[in-house]
């Protein structure tokens, strides 16, 4: 098990350096990097893979940005919709779904099901805390959620500069005060999910 | 008969005498008066064995662009905790900025053990609010303060 951080997209590409030495300083093994700013190589020990983000209004936008990504790519689908929440939670192509808290009132077990169906994860963006402290219910509700219906959780800092970056024990007691217990808030920081992921990801390619 | 009576006296002796170092005892604890280094909890912790209030030390370094002053390191930590918790947690949590190094940049943060966990998780939205943001990296949590101040001496200048 690593640590990992699914999710850093910098403001600036000078600011990325700086933003994975930091994240190896503080213990993760594997970094997701906007796709944007992928290309850029670094000498570091840290293993870095590219993140894509769509973000749809509806059912029908969802369906033509899915139809537009490659099997090789991992995907944060950002669902602004209910209809795109339903399209994203049942493709494999999205694999980890972002859910704005005005759609809680469609996070029933009919929606598990659709999660459990596209074998997606929900995902949790920390940096949004940074400006919006209040969202910390929406996390605590997101854990109670997975944890009910046995779904999978990632909380990433999708850091935007070097100060946004968390650190591991900054989570874990983050997903303790949200109420989920100390072995699954482990579980949930080491992400065992979505290393088999980036796995399968990597034989597709070869 | 003799013996009976030699051994009967003595038991009353002995008796007498934890009688008297009994009340002394409690004579004592009521009369004592609450000094100002010693909290009304401690001393009632001590008297009626009620559990001491205890406190953790969290030791940090912090990553920014320009310096930061101890008081800025105070009041934002005491705004993140009252961001995500309320004003009335966060001043029970008694977070209090006992030492900084402002050329290493490195500190000492006690905070009450029941809410060591909520100051941990409010690190991460703390100093963001104003210029130069700050970037609390906890290092190392322990019980005393002398074992704080020992791993502060021990750490290295870059961390």
């Amino acid at each position: 098990m690593y640590l990992v951080d699914a999710y850093v997209r910098p403001a600036k590409a000078e600011d990325l350096p700086a933003i994975i030495e930091l994240e190896k300083k503080f213990g993760y093994k594997i970094v997701g990097v906007d796709d944007r700013f992928f290309r850029h190589s670094f000498n570091t020990d840290v293993k870095i893979f590219p993140v894509r983000v769509i973000s749809a209004k509806s059912e029908d936008e969802a369906k033509s940005l899915l139809r537009n990504l490659s099997k090789n790519e991992v995907v944060i689908a950002q669902a602004k919709d209910v209809g795109a929440l339903r399209t994203f939670s049942k493709d494999r192509r999205a694999n980890i779904i972002e859910i704005p808290p005005k759609l809680s009132p469609y996070l029933d077990r009919n929606q598990a099901e659709l999660f459990s169906v596209g074998k997606s994860m929900i995902g949790f963006n920390a940096s949004n805390l940074i400006d919006e402290p209040r969202l910390f219910w929406w996390l605590s509700f997101l854990t109670s959620y997975a944890e009910r219906y046995a779904l999978h959780i990632v909380v990433y800092s999708g850091a935007r500069r070097f100060d946004e970056v968390i650190h591991p024990k900054v989570v874990l007691n983050m997903l303790i005060q949200t109420g989920v217990k100390k072995g699954r808030a482990l579980m949930i920081i080491g992400m065992s999910r979505l290393e088999e992921i980036l796995k399968k990801k990597a034989s597709a390619q070869i | 008969m003799y013996i009976e009576v030699i051994i009967l006296a003595i038991i009353l002796a002995l008796d007498t005498i934890a009688i008297v170092i009994l009340f002394v005892k409690l004579f004592r604890l009521k009369s004592r008066p609450i000094t100002d280094s010693e909290s009304r909890t401690t001393f009632l912790a001590s008297s009626y064995s009620i559990r001491k209030l205890k406190k953790r030390y969290l030791v940090f370094s912090i990553i920014s662009e320009g310096n930061v002053n101890k008081d800025r390191i105070q009041t934002s930590i005491l705004r993140a905790m009252s961001k995500l918790y309320g004003e009335p947690f966060a001043y029970a949590a008694q977070p209090t900025l006992i030492f900084y190094d402002e050329g290493r940049k490195l500190g000492i943060l006690r905070v009450r053990r029941e809410s060591y966990s909520q100051l941990m998780a409010s690190l991460h939205i703390a100093g963001k609010d104003e210029e130069p943001r700050i970037l609390f990296v906890p290092m190392k949590t322990t019980g005393s303060v002398k074992k704080a101040r020992e791993i502060i001496e021990r750490l290295k200048p870059d961390l």
